[in-house]
């Protein structure tokens, strides 16, 4: 697994591709998710996370606070490794892409079976006043080939290539 | 030391999987899109599961094979489109109607948009003729979709619980196709009905697809 630097530069490369494609939503969902950090118990933080504990705790102190010492099962909050950024952001292109092939595929087999010819999808438009624009644009009912073998392919590259 | 695959090969890889662009929401048939759709035939499928027959009807009545669905929300009186909803009958009696995107009016008198919604067929036709929105009382399935791409954000779940303590009489369905993270501890602990991680094949689906058609049965039992 990619760690430490190779892990930062490796986010790096995959963010820019999805920028690349308009993807952007992806990068800015999951650099939320990063911005809010993760918990883990006390008893299980790393060394560099203890002494950073620590340190807070003693300025708090110093302070004049009264901050009790946390308990082993105590949640405290702390930012993800660098490695654990890199899965979060292979994680969501997977979700988001099997999302929407097996949706597409799901919807052809479903026009199949109860005879729907065409599918068009059309923004409201006019007669009330949340919608305000019309575009229209055609789903294609021609069952995808392969799709469990084209998510698969990717999936290899995601996990064996990318996040090792 | 592993080598860093390139943005521009990352790219190659990404396309040749895709048959659809992953672009924003907004953008020419997304995935976002695409998985409403995805729920409207999960509501069709679990009626064709409890032995409901299914067809297709634009606003005016007119069967139709050829479908028109919203990919935002508007009145299901809407005449400037002839947008399709399905009807679900039940031994030959059409009892429920199966709409994507269109607003519901709450207990409070409030419309709230509803991502896919079944209601009773003869409230639905009272709408259209009164030009207003279905009483969401009146309906057997209401789902709230999310599609994301990361773990559902806080304040998505605080929205929903907003949303839910307003509808009151059909509780609606939590569907995201991301995980839950935080909003799935504070959902539970509502006794709010959410799927997480929900996308086709997955065994969520199957979950789903169970609770529609009780839903569906529950609703042609208190209304024989």
């Amino acid at each position: 697994m990619k760690r430490g630097q190779e892990a930062i530069a490796q986010y790096s490369e995959l963010a820019s591709a999805l920028r690349q494609m308009d993807a952007d939503w992806i990068v800015s969902e999951v650099e939320e998710v990063i911005a809010r950090g993760k918990t883990v118990p006390f008893r299980d933080l790393s060394r560099e996370e203890s002494a950073l504990y620590e340190s807070r705790l003693i300025e708090e102190v110093d302070r004049g606070i009264a901050v009790a010492r946390a308990k082993p099962n105590d949640i405290i909050g702390v930012p993800y490794e660098p490695h654990e950024r890199l899965a979060l952001l292979v994680e969501a292109v997977d979700r988001v892409i099997a999302a929407s092939e097996l949706s597409r595929s799901y919807i052809s087999k479903l026009a199949s079976e109860w005879g729907i010819a065409s599918i068009e999808l059309e923004s409201p438009e006019g007669d009330d006043a949340a919608a305000s624009t019309s575009s229209m644009r055609s789903i294609s009912l021609e069952i995808p080939t392969l799709t469990n073998e084209r998510l698969s392919i990717l999936r290899h590259v995601l996990h064996d290539e990318v996040l090792s | 030391m592993a080598p860093v695959v390139s943005a521009s090969a990352l790219v190659n890889a990404i396309r040749s999987s895709l048959t659809i662009p992953i672009r924003s929401h907004s953008a020419l048939t997304s995935g976002y899109d695409l998985y409403e759709v995805y729920l409207f035939g999960l509501c069709i499928e679990a009626a064709g599961s409890i032995g409901m027959s299914v067809s297709f009807r634009d606003v005016n009545g007119v069967t139709k094979d050829a479908l028109i669905l919203r990919t935002s929300p508007s009145s299901i009186w809407c005449q400037t489109q002839q947008f399709t909803h399905a009807i679900l009958s039940w031994r030959g009696r059409e009892r429920l109607e199966a709409h994507l995107g269109i607003y519901v009016k709450a207990g409070s008198g409030v419309s709230h948009e509803a991502d896919v919604v079944v209601i009773e067929a003869a409230e639905a036709a009272k709408a259209r003729v009164q030009r207003n929105d279905p009483r969401v009382n009146q309906a057997a399935v209401v789902i709230e979709a999310k599609f994301y791409s990361s773990s559902v954000r806080l304040r998505t779940g605080r929205e929903f619980l907003g949303l839910v303590t307003d509808l009151g009489g059909g509780p609606p369905i939590f569907v995201a196709s991301s995980p839950g993270g935080s909003v799935h501890r504070l959902l539970s602990y509502r006794s709010k009905s959410a799927h997480f991680e929900l996308i086709p094949e997955s065994t969520q689906e199957n979950e789903l697809k169970s609770q529609i058609a009780t839903k569906l049965r529950d609703y042609l039992a208190r209304n024989p």
